[in-house]
């Protein structure tokens, strides 16, 4: 695959990734040896240093070889570019000349890894640097940092300001890595798309690319959007945590109410659990209780709501979602209406259009359209209304109203006779042309109208209210 | 917490993207590719149009349409894959939200025959890789492309120039339709044919006279076997081709002269019967021919000479033209006797000859091309004794 420039810039983000996504590895480091993080951020830019030093060395290996006609010997070709780890060994002692050994000690082996790492990605694709196991990996080896310290706070009965984290460095950093890793995944999901069924690169648009950044940087966005309501998400999962407890509490209040009804066990002569409370904290009163029984109400109550009225509370929601995007994309709205024409390549053009308008004149003709449940409302009035010879012209046009719906084309320029030549299949087994004809006599002969004929229409209008749904 | 909350918030969003595109990336999503015409002839710029519709806010950041059309449509150059028969061309779209793109490619005919699209098939991806998603697409695009005329004589040579007395067929009966003039009474002439007119200025008996006409007809007989003795598929595909292109070339020169034409082939299109055509004149009856020619598979059902005995009787064109790509002597036998029946026979032939194996007495046409003088070495033998 011909190598763009986007492929080395990407690279190098992902190279750049690595630290930040375990700087809180560094992090414990230097708090579980100095009791304070304020060397972090320092230790942060000499851990790339050393990883870049490490990646700078192994890409000029590679540009030697590839420049020499005769390979090298392979113990030549492997060890060289390892020799240099000599300068993380002794740098990363020479910059922590004043601390701890075994402070210089960790930071040693930690930057010599980095570099050897380092050394070793010319030779990996940006894609499989951050991969999506190094990411998992990277959050679960946070997560164990976190349970170290709290392990040695409790060990070494320190305060609260010492031997903790400022999470902000942490967020930062992690936000950063993230934003690099989702990029990073997306460009190389699209090679990978490209290159599984052997496309030319050059046949993908270039605009895709920057389009799928876009798309990336939106989600970055919302991701940081949403993490300013990160109290709101606490509080929240603590909710839910106290709700689970309640849940298993009250579990557990049942089981013991029921073991309670049983008899005395006959065998040891013992009362079964009444003095055992399961799951209650020492010391528990009956506000507790009272409490947990409030709550379970409250649930029960939101689900009865939920159950009853969840799908209105939805579409409204869903009504004001659209309410709102419509305002923000007319805020927002650039060049929505506007026919755009786009040369893609020399094989092909493109022209790109918005289907807004389509869409809307769709909608409007679908509004417009007669539905079932309208036409049932119309037919009810129909059966209220009084006797009259406007009523049997009415209940025609409730018929024909009936066979559009079932799909009969009728014209506004059709005669009577030719709506029923049209619809003649539906309107068989309802004697269509008897009612065809006592509408004729009454609209265009001006004939009195029979109680009889008005009784018929209004049978077969109840009789295809009934069979319509 | 705060870690905690944002991979909460990071998970949640992970894991949404996800579903979404796996649920909705084709939901409101419509795709349609079609050929701009439905016909065409060899050597055309036709245009693919595919439009794809996006009607609703989830963009589809990455859309993947592979069309597998016939290696005969020619069009996206060093973009499309060609094997055996096929193409296989990948289109690439980034289709955002409520939109519409639609993009024409550039296609050209390279051959006669009906083609369509075989198969499209719809590739998505949702924006970190975790899911792709598939979705074949409906194709009902067809066209019939016609066969291209070629300038039959910059492109043909008539080696043997026939010279001297030529037999004319004579008339018994004279047209009394068509009056060549007035001349002097005779016994024989009926009164009915005295022109008064002439008569009073010339003060003797002057009569109508009238000429012999013969109205005009082709039968174009075309051979679609390459080499004598093959059976079946066609071996020298393009020689048959060439005789194709020789048939639509007679038939468009039949238009301007409304003179009616039929075609009759040594093979079948509906797998059961010959091609023999009606004879007819005029542009639809020719493009109808051309259209019978776009449709001719290649291969024969009976040898040629077979089938020249089979249809001998039911030829009476004035003018037979015969299209093969080698010489044989029951074609010479055939032109022959038909010459002698009074009918004017033509052979044109695509295939390799010599000077030395053309005929005195028979109008052959040879491919400039392919024809070599007497005693220059040959390259492929048409001629069997």
């Amino acid at each position: 695959m011909k190598k763009a420039w986007f492929h080395s810039v990407l690279k190098l983000l992902a190279i750049a990734a690595i630290p930040l996504l375990i700087y809180p590895i560094i992090d414990t480091i230097v708090i579980g040896w100095k009791l304070t993080d304020r060397q972090t951020p320092l230790e942060l830019l000499h851990m790339e240093g050393w990883l870049f030093l490490g990646y700078g060395i192994g890409m000029l290996w590679y540009w030697i070889k590839q420049k020499r006609k005769k390979p090298f010997p392979k113990i030549v070709d492997k060890l060289v570019p390892y020799l240099g780890a000599v300068f993380p060994l002794v740098g990363a002692g020479l910059l922590h000349l004043t601390e701890w050994q075994g402070y210089v000690a960790c930071v040693t082996v930690f930057s010599t890894i980095l570099y050897l790492v380092g050394v070793r990605m010319p030779y990996i694709t940006y894609g499989r640097i951050l991969n999506p196991i190094v990411f998992y990996m990277t959050i679960a080896s946070t997560f164990i940092c976190f349970f170290i310290l709290w392990y040695m706070k409790g060990q070494l009965a320190i305060d609260e300001k010492t031997l903790s984290y400022s999470m902000t460095p942490i967020v930062i950093t992690y936000l950063i890595g993230l934003g690099i890793f989702a990029l990073v995944r997306n460009q190389s999901n699209i090679d990978y798309m490209m290159e599984r069924r052997k496309h030319k690169m050059e046949s993908l648009p270039k605009k895709i690319r920057y389009y799928n950044v876009m798309l990336i940087l939106g989600i970055f966005l919302l991701v940081v959007i949403l993490y300013s309501f990160k109290d709101w998400i606490i509080e929240g999962v603590w909710f839910l945590l106290d709700l689970l407890r309640s849940i298993i509490v009250a579990i557990g209040w049942g089981i013991y109410y029921l073991f309670n009804l049983l008899p005395e066990s006959e065998e040891t002569g013992e009362e079964v659990g009444m003095d055992y409370q399961p799951l209650a904290p020492e010391g528990s009163s009956w506000n507790d209780s009272l409490e947990l029984i409030f709550r379970l109400i409250v649930i029960a109550v939101f689900v009865f709501i939920f159950v009853l009225y969840g799908k209105r509370i939805w579409r409204a929601l869903l009504e004001k979602l659209s309410q709102f995007k419509n305002w923000l994309v007319k805020l927002l709205g650039k060049n929505q209406f506007v026919k755009a024409f786009q040369n893609g390549s020399d094989y092909y053009s493109d022209e790109v259009s918005s289907v807004r308008e389509e869409m809307d004149q769709e909608k409007l003709s679908e509004s417009a359209k007669l539905t079932v449940r309208q036409w049932k409302k119309e037919c009810r009035q129909y059966f209220k209304s009084a006797d009259t010879p406007e009523k049997l012209k009415n209940g025609y046009g409730l018929l024909v109203e009936w066979l559009t719906l079932k799909g009969v084309d009728v014209c506004v320029s059709d005669t009577p006779k030719e709506i029923l030549q049209k619809g003649e299949r539906q309107l068989k087994p309802y004697s269509g042309k008897e009612l065809t004809g006592d509408y004729e006599r009454i609209k265009y002969h001006e004939k009195s109208l029979e109680q009889q004929q008005l009784a018929q229409m209004t049978s077969v209008l109840k009789q295809l209210v009934q069979n319509t749904k | 917490m705060e870690f905690l909350a944002l991979i909460i918030v990071v998970a949640a969003i992970l894991i949404l993207q996800s579903v979404l595109f796996k649920k909705m990336s084709f939901k409101h999503l419509t795709y349609h590719c079609e050929l701009s015409r439905d016909e065409a002839e060899e050597g055309d710029q036709i245009e693919l149009i595919e439009t794809v519709v996006n009607k609703k806010w989830l963009p589809i950041p990455w859309l993947k349409s592979e069309i597998t059309t016939s290696k005969w449509l020619d069009f996206a150059g060093a973009q499309s894959i060609v094997t055996d028969q096929s193409r296989f061309v990948p289109s690439f779209f980034m289709v955002k939200s409520y939109q519409k793109v639609q993009r024409k490619w550039k296609v050209t005919c390279l051959k006669r025959g009906v083609f369509g699209l075989q198969k499209i098939v719809l590739v998505s991806t949702d924006l970190l890789g975790g899911a792709t998603l598939s979705h074949p697409a409906k194709v009902d695009s067809q066209i019939v492309v016609l066969p291209k005329s070629l300038e039959l004589e910059e492109v043909f040579l008539s080696p043997k120039y026939l010279s001297g007395d030529t037999v004319v067929k004579r008339h018994l009966l004279e047209d009394p339709f068509y009056f060549a003039g007035v001349r002097e009474y005779t016994e024989r002439d009926p009164m009915n044919k005295i022109h008064w007119l002439a008569t009073a200025k010339q003060q003797k008996i002057m009569v109508h006279q009238n000429d012999y006409t013969s109205r005009q007809s082709f039968a174009v007989i075309l051979n679609m076997q390459s080499m004598p003795y093959e059976v079946g598929k066609t071996v020298f595909a393009e020689n048959v081709e060439n005789c194709i292109r020789v048939c639509a070339s007679i038939f468009d020169r039949t238009i301007a002269g409304q003179v009616p034409v039929s075609l009759f082939a040594n093979t079948s299109i509906d797998g059961e019967n010959d091609v023999i055509s009606t004879e007819s004149w005029g542009e639809e009856h020719v493009m109808e021919l051309k259209r019978i020619l776009a449709h001719l598979p290649l291969n024969s059902t009976e040898p040629y000479g077979e089938f020249l005995n089979m249809i001998y009787d039911g030829v009476s064109s004035t003018d037979v033209i015969l299209v093969s790509s080698y010489l044989s002597e029951e074609i010479l036998e055939f032109m022959r006797n038909k010459r002698y029946s009074g009918i004017h026979v033509t052979l044109y032939l695509t295939g390799f000859i010599s000077g030395e194996e053309l005929p005195d007495d028979c109008e052959i046409y040879c491919l400039a091309d392919h024809f070599r003088e007497e005693g220059e070495p040959s390259d492929e033998k048409s001629m069997v004794s």
